[in-house]
C-alpha cells in the first residue's frame, strides 16, 4: 500500500514534468483567445470604436436568420445563398464534412495499406501518395481550376463511366462543392496515409500469423485485425478530419471566391464568419457565429469519440 | 527482487526524475528571459520612427520605395522610416493592428474603406495642416471619397487609375468593323459587338457582372450617382432612370449572352476580363488602367498601338461617365509622429515621388494634375490622361460607407441575373434588400 | 499445393500493383501538371483546351524565382522556424503524448478534452486576441516569437497519445509492475518503440511549419522576416493581379525540402526495431 501510493504520487509528478510545458503554452494563447471571442459575441464591435454590450441580441439575430433559411429553402430554393448566406454557409458545410471525413479517412487506409505491401516498390509508392500532402492548398486549387474545367483532365477521366456527360464542375452549383470535396480529399488523404502507415509499423506479427494460419485471406485480416488494432489513430484522422472540414477556408476561397461562386455552392460558415468581421465589421455577430460553429464541432467529436472509443480494444 | 527493487525506488525520487525536474526548471526560465528581451534597441531619442504599411506589389515597387524613403531620410536627417509590407488581407491586418494599439502611422487608404475609417475617427484629417497649394495638385474629383461628413479632407490619392473601352484592333478589322470613336454610342457599342461575333466567332465584348463596371452604362443614360448612407437609400433603385437603363443592361445582357456577343471573363475560362483581352479572346472590354501594365508584363506580343487600343466610354442618352479607383495613404489619428509623418507624405505624394513611384512604374496614373503631361508617362497612360477632361462625369469608386460591403453584395446579385438565375425585376428587388440589409443593425 | 501459392502470389501482385499504380496516377496527376506549368508561360499555363507540352519551353519562371534577392534569406527564415518547431515538437509531445496515455493523474481525461478543445475553435475570430496578445508579448515580427507559438502542437500530443494508447496498455503495465519509475518507463520501453510515429510527427511538423501562411502572415512584417510562402505571394502578387506561373515554380521548390525529409525519414519509420514486447 504505501507503495502503491508513492508511486501514485511519482507518476503525479511525472505527468506534471512531462505535459506542464503544452498544457501552459496552449492553455494560455488559446484559452485567452477563445473567451476573448467568446464574450465578444455578447457585444457589438467595430474593431475600431468601443465594444457596445448588447446581451444576447447576436444570437437572436443569428437564429432568426437560421429559421428564415429553413423558410427560404422550403418556398424559393434559389434565393437561398443570396438572402440568408449564413444558413447556405452552415448546410453547405454539413454537406461538405459528411462527403469528406469518410471518403479521407478511408482513402488514407488504403493508401497506407497498399503502400505498406513488400513488394518492389512500394517506397516509390509510398513518397508518391504522400506528395500531395506537400503542396499549400492556394496553389492546389489552382491547379485543380485548371484540371476541373469543362474539358480538362477529370471529365477526361470520368466520361467514360458516365457516358459522356462532362459536368461543369466550377460554375455548376450542384457540382462546385463536390470539386472542392474532391480536392480536399486529394489533399488530406495523403495526409493522414502517414500516420496509418506508421499505425502499421507497429502491429504485432503474431496475431496475423495466427491468422492466416486460420485460413483467414488477406482482406479478411485486413477487416477484422488490421482496422480494429489501429482505432485509436482511426479516431484521431476521424476527429481531426472533422474538425478541419467544418473550419474549411481556404480551398473555398480560391476556387469559389469571396461569395461562393455559382449559386453560392462553395459558401462556408468560415467564410461567412471571415465576412462578417472584417467586411461588415460586425466582430460580434461573427464571434456568435463562431460559438454556434464551434457548439457543432463540440458535439459532433464528442459523439465521434464516444462511438470509436478511444480507449484500446483487445 | 521486484519487490525490493520497487520498495527502494518508492522511497526516494530516482536520478533521472530529479535531473528532468531541473532541466524543465531551467528551460522555463530561459524562456522566460528570451522572451522579455526586445529584439532591437529602442532608437535614439532624437530620432522619430514612421511607421508605413502598404500592400505588395512585388519587388520592383518595394525597391522603388526603398529609394524614395531612402531619398528622404537623406534630406530629413532625424527622421526613420520603417516600410512594412503586408502581402494579403491589408484591411483585416490593419484593423487587427488597431484593435492591438498598434497601428501603422501612415498606410494606403482604399476609397471604399475610407468611409469606414473616417467615421470612426481612426484617421487624421491631413487636409488641416497640408498648405493649400500642395493640396490643389490633385485633381479635385479624386478628394471626395477622402472628405469627412464635416468637410475636412482625410488622405490625400497617392494615384488612381480610370476605365476606358478597350479594344483589340486586329478583330475589328478582321470582321471589318471600323474603330470606335469619340461619336460612339453605347448603341453603336453594341452593334459592334455583335457583329464581330458574328463575323470572327469571339465574342464582341467581355465585362464583368460588376455594380462598378456598370455604372458607367447607368450614369451615362441619367442615372444619378449612387450614394447609400442609410437603408433609406434603397430608393436609388426605384428612380426611373436607373430602373430603365439597368433593366436594359441585365435583359441586353442575358440575351446577348445567350447569342454570344456579350460574356463575362468565366465564359471563355478566364481569370478575369484583363486576362480574356490579353489572349485576345474577346475584341473589346471595359477596365481599369491597371490591365495596361498587366498585358505588358504576361502578353508581351499583344502590344499597344499596333495590335490594341483603348477609347473613350461611349456616349448615353444624358453625356459620358466613367469610373476613377484611388488610394489614398491615411495618417493614424493617434500618431505620435505629425509632423514627420507630414513631411513624409508630402515628399512621397508630391511629385518628386510620384514621378518615381507612379509615372515611372506605369501601373497606375498619376494623381498630381501637372504630371499628366511628364515626359516619362506611358504613351497609353498619357492619352487616359487626355480623355479625363471629355468626360461629363469621372465618378469615384465610392458610394458611401458600406461601399466595400454592398459592392460585394451588388456583384452577387447581378452574376445571378446575367446567368439568367433570377429576371432583371427581382435583381432590383434584391439590390434593394442588400441595401436595407446592410444599415441594418 | 505449391501450384495454387505461386498462382495465387502472381494474381495477388497483378491486383496490388494495379491497384497501387491507378492510385499513383490520380495522386500524381495535379504535380504532374504543376510541374509542367512552371515551365510554360501563363498563357499557355492557363490557356483552353488545356495543353501539356510546354511550347515555348521556359526556365523564365525559375529565373524570376533566382533573381529575387531576398529568395535565399526566406528559405533561411523557413527552415530555421521550422527547424525550431520540429526539435521543440519532438520533444514536448512525446513527453505529453505519453504522459497522457500511460500515466495517472486525477481528472487528466478532462484536461485532455481541454486541450482538444482548442483545437475546435473556428480561426479568424481567434485572429484579432492572439493579434492582441502577440503585439503586448512584443513578438510580432519575431521568428523566434513564430515558432516559440508552434512548440508544443495539440495535435502532435494528439498523435503520440493515441499511437501509445495504439501500442496496449499491457506494456506500460507490465513496466509499472516490475517497479520501473514512469520517466524510466518514457525512456526505456516508449520511446525507442516510437520511432514510427516521432516520424510522422517530424514530418507533420516540419509541413505544418515550411507551408504555414496565415500565421506568418499576420505575425511578420518586415520583408526580410517572411518566411517562403509569404515571401513568394508578396514577390508574385501585384496590386491588383498576380504572376502565377512562378509561384507555381516556387511552391515546387518549396515542397522539395519536405519531400527529402520525408524520403529520408521514411527509412527510418519501418518496422524492425519494433519488437511487441507482448506475451499472449
Amino acid at each position: 500500500m504505501d507503495f502503491f501510493e508513492k508511486s501514485k504520487k511519482m507518476e503525479a509528478l511525472v505527468f506534471l514534468l512531462l505535459a506542464l510545458y503544452p498544457l501552459t503554452l496552449n492553455f494560455f494563447f488559446g484559452y485567452f483567445s477563445m473567451l476573448f471571442a467568446f464574450t465578444l459575441s455578447l457585444f457589438e464591435w467595430d474593431i475600431l470604436t468601443q465594444a457596445k454590450f448588447v446581451g444576447l441580441k447576436n444570437y437572436y439575430d443569428m437564429f432568426l436568420e437560421l429559421a428564415r433559411g429553413i423558410n427560404e429553402l422550403i418556398t424559393s430554393p434559389r434565393y437561398v445563398h443570396l438572402r440568408t448566406p449564413f444558413f447556405n454557409g452552415l448546410k453547405n458545410i454539413l454537406v461538405y464534412t459528411a462527403l469528406v471525413v469518410p471518403a479521407q479517412t478511408l482513402l488514407a487506409l488504403v493508401l497506407a495499406a497498399v503502400a505498406n505491401q513488400k513488394v518492389r516498390g512500394s517506397h516509390f509508392f509510398r513518397v508518391a501518395y504522400f506528395l500531395p500532402a506537400t503542396t499549400c492548398p492556394v496553389i492546389v486549387s489552382l491547379i485543380f481550376i485548371w484540371l476541373f474545367m469543362r474539358d480538362g483532365f477529370v471529365n477526361f477521366l470520368i466520361s467514360p463511366l458516365t457516358g459522356g456527360f462532362k459536368p461543369d464542375w466550377l460554375n455548376d452549383p450542384n457540382f462546385l462543392l463536390p470539386a472542392i470535396a474532391i480536392v480536399a480529399i486529394w489533399g488530406t488523404s495523403a495526409h493522414f496515409s502517414v500516420t496509418f502507415l506508421a499505425g502499421l509499423q507497429a502491429l504485432p506479427k503474431e496475431i496475423y500469423e495466427a491468422a492466416r494460419i486460420d485460413g483467414a485471406n488477406a482482406l479478411a485480416r485486413f477487416v477484422y485485425i488490421t482496422v480494429p488494432l489501429l482505432r485509436p489513430l482511426v479516431t484521431y484522422v476521424v476527429v481531426l478530419g472533422t474538425i478541419g472540414a467544418l473550419q474549411m477556408f481556404d480551398l473555398a476561397w480560391v476556387m469559389a471566391g469571396a461569395s461562393g461562386g455559382a449559386g453560392g455552392a462553395g459558401y462556408t460558415v468560415a467564410l461567412d464568419i471571415y465576412n462578417t468581421a472584417f467586411i461588415q465589421l460586425r466582430y460580434g455577430y461573427a464571434a456568435a457565429k463562431a460559438v454556434l460553429l464551434f457548439a457543432i464541432i463540440f458535439t459532433l467529436n464528442y459523439y465521434v469519440q464516444k462511438k470509436l472509443e478511444f480507449g484500446r480494444v483487445a | 527482487m521486484a519487490e525490493q527493487e520497487g520498495g527502494a525506488k518508492g522511497r526516494r525520487m530516482s536520478t533521472p526524475v530529479v535531473i528532468a525536474a531541473i532541466a524543465v526548471i531551467a528551460v522555463v526560465l530561459l524562456a522566460v528571459f528570451f522572451l522579455t528581451q526586445r529584439p532591437q534597441a529602442p532608437a535614439p531619442p532624437q530620432v522619430t520612427v514612421v511607421r508605413f504599411a502598404g500592400w505588395s506589389a512585388g519587388e520592383t515597387e518595394m525597391k522603388n520605395y526603398e529609394k524614395i524613403i531612402s531619398k528622404f531620410q537623406q534630406e530629413n536627417p532625424g527622421i526613420v522610416v520603417k516600410y512594412e509590407v503586408i502581402t494579403q488581407m491589408f484591411s483585416e491586418n490593419i484593423l487587427a493592428s488597431y484593435a492591438a494599439g498598434a497601428a501603422p502611422d501612415v498606410f494606403y487608404l482604399d476609397s471604399a474603406w475610407a468611409p469606414v475609417f473616417i467615421s470612426k475617427g481612426a484617421v487624421y484629417p491631413v487636409g488641416d495642416k497640408l498648405p493649400k497649394e500642395f493640396v490643389d495638385q490633385f485633381y479635385p474629383f479624386l478628394l471626395e471619397p477622402f472628405k469627412g461628413p464635416d468637410g475636412k479632407l482625410y488622405g490625400l490619392p497617392k494615384d488612381w487609375s480610370v476605365l476606358s473601352l478597350f479594344y483589340n484592333k486586329k478583330l475589328f478589322a478582321q470582321a471589318g468593323v471600323p474603330e470606335p470613336t469619340e461619336a460612339w454610342t453605347w448603341e453603336d457599342l453594341f452593334t459592334a459587338a455583335r457583329t464581330i461575333y458574328q463575323k470572327t466567332g469571339k465574342p464582341g465584348l467581355v465585362i464583368h457582372a460588376e455594380f462598378n463596371r456598370w455604372l458607367p452604362y447607368l450614369l451615362s443614360n441619367g442615372a444619378p450617382p449612387p450614394v447609400f448612407s442609410s437603408g433609406a437609400d434603397a430608393a436609388y433603385f426605384d428612380n426611373t432612370a436607373v430602373k430603365s437603363s439597368l433593366t436594359r443592361f441585365i435583359e441586353l445582357f442575358q440575351q446577348g449572352r445567350k447569342e454570344g456577343w456579350i460574356v463575362i471573363p468565366a465564359d471563355v475560362n478566364a481569370g478575369w476580363s484583363g486576362e480574356a483581352f490579353g489572349k485576345q479572346l474577346a475584341a473589346m472590354t471595359i477596365e481599369g488602367s491597371w490591365m495596361i501594365p498587366y498585358i505588358v508584363d504576361q502578353f508581351p506580343d499583344f502590344k499597344y498601338g499596333s495590335d490594341w487600343d483603348l477609347a473613350l466610354i461611349p456616349k448615353g442618352s444624358a453625356g459620358r461617365a466613367t469610373m476613377a479607383y484611388t488610394v489614398a495613404l491615411g495618417v493614424n489619428s493617434k500618431t505620435e509622429n505629425l509632423d514627420a509623418v507630414l513631411k513624409f507624405i508630402m515628399f512621397i505624394q508630391g511629385p518628386e515621388g510620384q514621378r518615381e513611384l507612379v509615372v515611372r512604374m506605369g501601373h497606375t496614373l498619376p494623381s498630381i494634375k501637372t504630371l499628366a503631361s511628364d515626359p516619362e508617362l506611358w504613351p497609353s497612360h498619357r492619352k487616359e490622361l487626355s480623355y479625363v477632361e471629355k468626360y461629363n462625369l469621372v465618378q469615384v469608386f465610392f458610394y458611401g460607407p458600406k461601399t466595400g460591403e454592398l459592392e460585394g453584395k451588388f456583384g452577387q446579385v447581378l452574376g445571378a441575373a446575367v446567368k439568367g438565375e433570377i429576371s432583371a425585376q427581382e435583381a432590383l428587388e434584391l439590390l434593394k434588400e442588400k441595401v436595407a440589409e446592410s444599415f441594418k443593425s | 499445393m505449391i501450384r495454387g501459392e505461386e498462382e495465387r502470389r502472381v494474381v495477388y501482385l497483378a491486383v496490388a500493383y494495379t491497384l497501387a499504380v491507378v492510385l499513383a496516377v490520380i495522386y500524381l496527376m495535379p504535380f504532374l501538371r504543376s510541374i509542367v506549368a512552371s515551365f510554360m508561360t501563363w498563357s499557355q499555363a492557363s490557356a483552353y483546351p488545356p495543353e501539356w507540352v510546354p511550347n515555348p519551353f521556359t526556365l523564365e519562371n525559375y529565373m524570376k524565382l533566382f533573381r529575387l534577392s531576398l529568395f535565399p534569406r526566406w528559405i533561411l527564415n523557413t527552415a530555421l522556424v521550422s527547424g525550431l518547431v520540429v526539435a521543440f515538437n519532438l520533444v514536448t509531445c512525446s513527453m505529453a503524448g505519453y504522459a497522457f496515455a500511460v500515466l495517472r493523474f486525477p481528472r487528466k481525461d478532462l484536461l485532455f478534452s481541454a486541450l482538444l478543445t482548442l483545437l475546435m475553435v473556428p480561426p479568424f475570430v481567434t485572429l484579432i486576441p492572439n493579434f492582441i496578445l502577440i503585439t503586448k508579448l512584443g513578438l510580432v515580427d519575431n521568428l523566434i516569437g513564430l515558432a516559440f507559438l508552434g512548440s508544443a502542437s495539440v495535435s502532435g500530443v494528439y498523435l503520440m497519445r493515441q499511437y501509445y494508447l495504439s501500442l496496449g496498455k499491457e506494456l506500460f503495465e507490465a513496466a509499472r509492475i516490475d517497479g520501473a519509475d514512469p520517466l524510466k518507463s518514457y525512456l526505456y520501453v516508449a520511446l525507442p518503440l516510437s520511432k514510427p510515429a516521432l516520424g510522422a510527427l517530424a514530418i507533420y511538423q516540419f509541413l505544418g511549419s515550411w507551408n504555414a501562411f496565415l500565421g506568418p502572415l499576420v505575425f511578420l512584417r518586415s520583408v526580410e522576416n517572411f518566411t517562403l510562402p509569404v515571401g513568394l505571394n508578396f514577390a508574385f502578387t501585384r496590386s491588383l493581379w498576380t504572376e502565377y506561373t512562378p509561384i507555381i515554380a516556387g511552391s515546387l521548390v518549396a515542397s522539395a525540402p519536405t519531400i527529402i525529409l520525408y524520403v529520408l525519414l521514411n527509412k527510418y519509420m519501418i518496422r524492425g526495431t519494433v519488437v511487441a514486447a507482448r506475451k499472449g
